[in-house]
């Protein structure tokens, strides 16, 4: 499924930029590396800003929602 | 420095997904929680039905044995007229009887009336449980946009078509019989 979360390819990732911040970057130049750095860190503020989407307004409705299911059926 | 910036700024890159990753499984386990209860509910409310519609079935079952004894004793009260009419005393008890059986007769009636709550009751029961065949698709939505092949499972499932008035109530409906019987006696002949 297209628009799905795919955890195998956001485990993929976690991999590869792990192992990429290990890698030896001493063939760059600093600008390189500077734009390189800029735009890994927009990367990540996106991210940041889905993770605060997920956990400050989906989270909180999702679980309002798992709430009165469970309140429903311990009223029933 | 840059270098070790940038080495830096992917390990926060990995620690982003790391966290985006936890978010996801935390709200996935809470969908499916509420997506695995929610069926229990259905269940129940269904049970709820079912004893109440066999619950009034017995209720009236009995009423029709009553109903059936009503019309025996009217019986029996006229088979003794011939033989108590020149006791006035005995009479007016007959009469008495005679008249108390009658008002049996229609309160027996009345309850039947009132029975059809249980049919009002199971389309609104039925509307309900609906709604939430509608929540549990939603999340079963949810869920497949989450990456679980459980909502994909699940929605295959065979669901209940379920008929029911959402607006069935007890109120309204006797506001119906009363329409329908100012219609019958608009249209009733004089003398039948």
């Amino acid at each position: 499924m297209a628009d799905a979360f795919d955890y195998a390819t956001l485990m993929e990732a976690r991999r590869t930029f792990n192992d990429l911040a290990e890698a030896d970057f001493s063939r760059f130049s600093e600008e390189e590396l500077s734009v390189a750095a800029e735009r890994v860190r927009t990367v990540g503020e996106f991210l940041k800003k889905i993770n605060s989407k997920l956990i400050n307004e989906l989270s909180p409705k999702i679980q309002t929602v798992h709430d009165k299911i469970v309140q429903l059926n311990e009223r029933l | 420095m840059s270098i070790v910036n940038l080495g830096m700024e992917l390990k926060a890159l990995a620690d982003n997904i790391t966290h985006l990753i936890m978010s996801i499984s935390t709200i996935r386990l809470t969908i499916e929680h509420g997506r695995e209860k929610l069926p229990l509910a259905t269940d129940k409310l269904e049970k709820i039905t079912t004893e109440t519609e066999s619950a009034t079935q017995q209720v009236m079952d009995v009423l029709d044995s009553l109903q059936q004894n009503d019309t025996a004793a009217l019986e029996c009260i006229q088979k003794l007229d011939p033989f108590c009419s020149h006791e006035p005393a005995v009479v007016e008890i007959l009469e008495s009887l005679r008249g108390l059986m009658d008002k049996n007769q229609t309160d027996h009636t009345r309850i039947l009336e009132t029975l059809q709550f249980q049919d009002l009751t199971s389309q609104q029961i039925n509307y309900v449980s609906s709604v939430l065949d509608n929540v549990e698709n939603e999340l079963n939505a949810l869920l497949l946009a989450f990456g679980s092949d459980e909502g994909n499972a699940i929605k295959k499932k065979n669901k209940v078509v379920r008929a029911f008035d959402s607006k069935a109530t007890f109120s309204t409906a006797g506001a119906g019989q009363a329409e329908v019987d100012s219609i019958l006696k608009e249209a009733r002949i004089p003398g039948q």
